[in-house]
């Protein structure tokens, strides 16, 4: 192999190898500044990369906000990401009762980003890093 | 006699020969070897937030700047309601990205807390993002290529040198190309990045600088945390198994966000 003909191949392997990551794809679609609560059941559940999704039945109910009723397709982080935040692949099966906060969708689609979930015993499981202020934590550096 | 002589002030001028400096990963004590992952620190709330906590950089009258944007701005906004049971397709190049930290934390950083790995060794530090890519950061004293040897690529060329526990790095060769902030960079930009660790080895703050008299009024900086990747224990030691994502571009699946489902919900 001519000597150039490595060095061009060096320069393209360096270029592809260093390309980084942004996101697994845009976030624009949601109202990452808005906040919502939605009370459900869980209606289907996929631990999966690039991102964990699941579908939450709300079905109206006293103290279920009208617009929320309906089914929901939930989209979490990676397996990763959420690993590290307390997530297990069994955190929540198809028929559980779930209450999350999420980021909802600009066109009104009945799609969420995840904020965290909302455990029984009222503390929460993140998506990911992005902590409010109120709940600022820091990693332990060991799984819960 | 005479030979023990000689063989004394051999040996004496060996012992007092000027110590050859050497780059010593970690001279001072704590390592950067290992998992990291970005926290944070400042409660930002989400994504966007993140790109809140950057300070806007000071360009020069003229300069048009790369956007204040979070985790993965740039995707095309959404327009009208979307079908039930069509999946959003958001970005063409999922894996691709932004290319080289453009529009998020840093190099091989996301906005969102995607893995680092570090390998230290004598002449080199690589540095291995979650989802693929890699740096190499040259400890050996050479200096940065001739700009007419070697093409730009989006992770630049970098050295570095350590000042105790402390990695600094410099990059240059940069794509051209967004920065945080709003800042933008282009192959004559030069990065400095100081890898600070605290005196325990738990925390890890990147200190990032950038630097280019046609671009800004004044070096742009700003700081990223990191602590150690959780652990979990695996025959008797703690291990991270974090670093393993890795973003398939040819998967269809890579390009898939939410998929608004069916609504069968009866009032």
């Amino acid at each position: 192999m001519k000597t150039s003909t490595r060095v061009g191949l060096a320069v393209v392997g360096l270029a592809l190898a260093s390309v980084s990551v942004a996101a697994h794809h845009s976030f624009a679609m949601f109202e990452m500044d808005k906040n919502v609560e939605y009370q459900g059941v869980v209606s289907e559940w996929k631990w999966q990369n690039p991102h964990v999704h699941f579908t939450v039945d709300i079905k109206p109910a006293p103290g279920i906000d009208p617009q929320t009723v309906g089914r929901w397709d939930v989209e979490g982080g990676s397996v990763n990401i959420m690993s590290r935040q307390g997530w297990t692949r069994t955190s929540y099966k198809v028929g559980d009762p779930i209450r999350l906060v999420g980021h909802p969708m600009k066109d009104g689609s009945k799609g969420i980003s995840l904020f965290y979930s909302i455990r029984p015993d009222g503390t929460r499981l993140y998506h990911d890093i992005a902590r409010p202020k109120d709940d600022v934590k820091k990693t332990s550096g060991v799984l819960p | 006699m005479g030979e023990r002589m000689l063989l004394a002030a051999v040996l004496l001028a060996c012992v007092s020969a000027p110590v050859v400096h050497t780059q010593r990963p970690g001279a001072g004590g704590a390592r950067l070897e290992g998992d990291w992952v970005r926290i944070d620190p400042d409660g930002v709330g989400s994504f966007d937030g993140f790109s809140g906590v950057v300070p806007a950089a000071q360009l020069l009258p003229g300069v048009t700047g790369g956007g204040r944007g979070g985790r993965g701005r740039g995707g095309p906004e959404p327009t009208g309601p979307h079908p039930e049971g069509v999946p959003y397709i958001v970005v063409a190049q999922p894996c691709s990205g932004g290319g080289g930290g453009r529009g998020n934390g840093g190099l091989l950083i996301n906005p969102d807390s995607g893995g680092v790995h570090f390998v230290e060794q004598k002449d080199e530090v690589i540095f291995a993002g979650e989802r693929g890519g890699v740096r190499h950061i040259y400890l050996d004293r050479r200096g940065h290529p001739d700009p007419s040897h070697r093409a730009p690529t989006p992770a630049g060329h970098s050295i570095g040198r350590y000042e105790g526990s402390t990695l600094v790095v410099e990059t240059t060769g940069f794509t051209a190309g967004a920065v945080p902030g709003g800042g933008v960079r282009t192959p004559e930009t030069r990065l400095a990045e100081r890898f600070e660790l605290s005196p325990d080895g738990r925390r890890l703050t990147i200190v990032y600088t950038w630097e280019d008299p046609k671009i800004y009024q004044k070096p742009h900086v700003y700081r990223l945390y990191f602590e150690r990747a959780p652990a979990v224990k695996s025959n008797g030691a703690l291990v991270s198994y974090a670093l393993e994502e890795w973003c398939d571009a040819g998967d269809p699946i890579e390009k898939q966000s939410i998929v608004p489902p069916k609504q069968t919900i009866k009032k």
